[in-house]
């Protein structure tokens, strides 16, 4: 009996034990880990992931997935930048145009999965492939930069001096996406849709539109931290931001719990989830580890989070 | 070539539940014996005892003398104990001949590559042992289901030392001539001294197919009786320990049939032919046929699962028009589909949550924020009404037994206010004490001045619960039966019209 309890708890909360721990070792280990500078770095690190990662987990509990993030994140980045610096918009209206391109590739990845029924891994592979391209068309592939700009300090704000301004949209992403999952009908339709869809069809839930408004969803908060990111960095570069970020959003969702058939959101869990892999790569760069290594440690962890949360067979 | 299976003092626990106790009894060869009792009475658990998807937690089984314990089920398909479960366990993208032979394909040469020449061969050998018109090569996915449980089927008959072969529910989906031939395979199995367990709520196959009944209840062995020495009503009685003779005659009947609720006029769809029939308030409208004839379909277009090609539907004698399944629900009319488990239950969301999910938006604020008290009554409400048994409403909705999911189906319908309300084959596979409780609550409805629509092939209930019956075959209606003039045998003529039996597609 108590085994099984044990069980049940590491099932339960095995990402958040693996994140105790990282954060135990790190502090034992790592030199200046438990300064507070280091705390805000971790978190302005993952923004990107955590961010977008909450939209993934929805979009992974419907039963789904989308790998077009990481070209999203391209577009938006260089909208942004060319309106804001080479046309001189107002930077509401570059970030509005920005947010509004990314829910562009988010509708068109939704009205293939939701009205085509595509499949979801390669609905979102058309965007994933040509997204990128299409961002590096707007400026002919070239790097916008504007460094010492009047906006090159936004990225880098942080409230009253200490706080960054990245950490404050991080707990309010997050408060929004729990506040979605556990309180909205969105939230129970959505995981209604990935566990079982033809029920939720003949119950007469309008899936194609839920599926189109999940994957919108995604794409604005991939938009939403490429402007982040685009301002930290001062320069809008289609041909590498948000490269791979689609893998780290997936792993975090993974590790966080919520499962890849879909039918449960988990959002804390992913939230932890994404918390994790940054902190890995933290303690990878901090304690000079050789990066190759640094894969494999970080696969190794995975596996360990995996495997402590691991659903018990029938 | 003999054998024999003994059960002895088999015991298991689930927490906190008792699924079999003490169960003791043999199976010899040569000849078939049924499993009975009411959902939840043991059969299946026993089953997977014997496959070794289950262990024990005490006694054990004995194989021609032999004790045996198998830790999966590949152990026991080895040791020669084959289950067939209703669910397909075949690969649908794979021939007849790679299913039969999955993991032990003949090979040839130094390579030791597969020899499909050879693996045909053998295949079509079976094929003909057993009488069917397939092909080693046919995609299993192009098969009826009635030859994709013959795929099963011949999959365990290939291996040399088959001793024993399990049926659970095997006709559960399959036509009357699909019966047949599967009744001739078992009679097969049986000439050649193997054992069969054959799992089923049917007491006409019972009868025709086997030789014995092992009867279960509650988890304890009844005891076996020769088919021919139990009557039906014993039989019933021992399952379920009370008499069920007259459940229908018993029933509060709604007496008050009111005006035209809903009319549909040369209705058709991609997969019916055009259809016109009424439904009164406080009618039960019963819709039999066999099956495919083409109820389900109807009953799909009018609620917009399928699209209409042509006709129309009114409701209180205004013309509507039903885009797809929300729409018909705004405009009451909501249908409890035919396979709970694909079709209706959330099965990682809770009790309370499947009931109320259908009618979310009256629980929730204009910006589609749940309101959680008001949910939560819902729920409550709906687990209290339709008597649904589970320790709470967050109680993950597979963790209750099947008559109990489809309560809580049925109540997330009710829970709409609908003004009709279809209910698909709602007792199937659902035990006999539920099947009542299903039936005072259709006639309950028909109280409450709702229109039910009542679509099952089981002929007793279909009599015993409408007002008036339409039958259907071919994708048509071929007539229609007031109450008084209904019976089995005009029903039946009805279904099966026109001499041509609806047989294997």
């Amino acid at each position: 009996m108590r085994k099984e309890q044990i069980g049940d708890i590491s099932r339960k909360y095995g990402a958040l034990i693996v994140l105790v721990l990282l954060i135990v070792i790190n502090a034992v280990i790592t030199p200046n880990f438990l300064h507070i500078n280091t705390m805000w770095n971790i978190l302005i690190q993952a923004f990107s992931v955590i961010v977008i990662s909450m939209g993934m987990t929805m979009v992974i509990a419907t039963g789904g997935i989308d790998i077009s993030v990481g070209s999203t994140m391209a577009l938006a980045s260089i909208i942004f930048a060319k309106l804001l610096i080479e046309y001189q918009m107002n930077f509401v209206v570059s970030l509005f145009a920005a947010l509004f391109a990314a829910c562009i590739f988010g509708a068109f990845n939704g009205i293939l999965i939701g009205v085509f029924d595509f499949q979801p891994i390669v609905a979102s592979l058309i965007l994933m492939i040509s997204g990128r391209g299409i961002a590096q068309q707007f400026n002919n592939g070239v790097v916008i930069s504007f460094y010492g700009n009047k906006f090159s300090d936004i990225g880098t704000y942080r409230i009253g001096g200490v706080v960054p301004i990245q950490v404050v949209f991080i707990v309010l992403v997050v408060l929004v996406a729990a506040f979605l999952v556990k309180k909205t009908n969105f939230g129970l339709y959505v995981q209604a849709i990935g566990d079982n869809k033809v029920a939720s069809k003949l119950m007469g839930l309008r899936t194609a539109l839920i599926l189109i408004g999940t994957y919108v969803l995604c794409a604005f908060l991939a938009g939403l931290a490429s402007v982040f990111e685009t301002l930290r960095m001062c320069s809008a570069d289609p041909n590498n931001i948000g490269l791979n970020v689609e893998l780290d959003c997936i792993a975090a969702v993974a590790i966080g719990g919520t499962s890849m058939s879909g039918g449960r959101a988990v959002i804390w869990g992913t939230l932890v989830g994404a918390l994790v892999m940054q902190l890995i790569t933290t303690m990878m760069n901090m304690n000079n580890i050789f990066y190759a290594y640094a894969l494999v440690i970080k696969s190794v962890i995975i596996i360990i989070a995996l495997y402590l949360q691991k659903e018990k067979e029938a | 070539m003999g054998s024999v299976l003994e059960f002895k003092n088999i015991t298991k626990y689930f927490p906190g539940v008792k699924a079999l106790e003490d169960i003791c009894f043999r199976v010899e060869s040569g000849e078939v014996l049924a499993f009975m009792g009411e959902n939840g009475a043991g059969k299946s658990t026993l089953l997977k005892i014997l496959n070794g998807d289950y262990q024990p937690t005490s006694g054990k089984y004995l194989i021609d003398g032999e004790e045996r314990r198998f830790n999966n089920p590949s152990e026991a398909i080895e040791a020669g104990i084959s289950v067939i479960y209703q669910e397909r366990q075949i690969l649908m993208d794979l021939t007849v001949a790679e299913n039969i032979f999955l993991g032990r394909l003949p090979v040839k040469g130094v390579l030791r590559q597969i020899n499909m020449k050879e693996a045909y061969r053998r295949t079509q050998e079976i094929i003909d042992d057993f009488g069917l018109e397939m092909r080693p090569d046919d995609m299993v996915k192009d098969l009826s289901i009635a030859y994709q449980q013959m795929v099963e089927i011949m999959k365990a008959y290939s291996r040399e030392n088959l001793k024993l072969i399990a049926f659970d529910e095997p006709t559960a989906s399959l036509s009357d001539s699909e019966i047949d031939s599967l009744f001739r395979i078992i009679k097969k199995l049986k000439a050649e001294g193997k054992m069969i367990i054959y799992v089923s709520h049917r007491m006409q196959e019972i009868q025709t197919i086997t030789d014995k009944i092992a009867i279960f209840k509650d988890g304890s062995y009844m005891g076996t009786y020769g088919v021919h020495e139990i009557t039906e009503e014993e039989l019933i009685r021992k399952m379920v320990g009370r008499d069920l003779g007259d459940v229908y005659n018993s029933l509060d009947r709604n007496k008050e049939i009111g005006e035209v609720l809903l009319e549909v006029k040369n209705f058709k769809t991609d997969y019916t032919k055009e259809v016109s029939f009424q439904l009164r308030k406080g009618e039960v409208l019963g819709f039999s046929g066999l099956v495919g004839a083409g109820r389900t379909e109807v009953m799909r277009g009018i609620i917009g699962a399928d699209r209409p090609l042509s006709g129309e539907v009114y409701l209180e004698g205004k013309k509507i028009v039903n885009r797809d399944p929300g729409d018909a629900e705004k405009n009451g009319i909501v249908m409890v589909p035919e396979d709970r488990k694909t079709q209706g239950i959330l099965a990682n969301l809770g009790v309370g949550e499947n009931i109320t999910i259908g009618s979310l938006h009256e629980n929730s604020s204009g910006f589609g924020i749940i309101n959680r008290t008001k949910e939560k009554e819902m729920a409550e409400k709906g687990i209290r009404d339709f008597k649904i048994k589970t320790p709470n409403a967050e109680k993950k909705i597979v963790e209750l037994s099947g008559g109990n999911q489809q309560k809580a189906i049925v109540a997330r319908w009710m829970g709409t206010n609908p003004k009709v309300v279809i209910l698909d084959e709602p007792t199937k596979g659902i035990d006999i004490g539920a099947k009542s409780e299903f039936y005072n609550m259709i006639c309950e409805f028909a109280k409450q001045g709702l229109g039910v629509i009542l679509v099952s092939s089981e002929l007793p209930e279909v009599i015993g619960l409408s007002d008036r019956i339409i039958v259907m075959k071919g994708r048509e209606i071929t007539g229609e039966v007031s109450r008084e003039e209904a019976n089995e045998e005009v029903l039946l003529s009805l279904a099966m019209m026109g001499g041509k039996e609806n047989g294997t597609k």
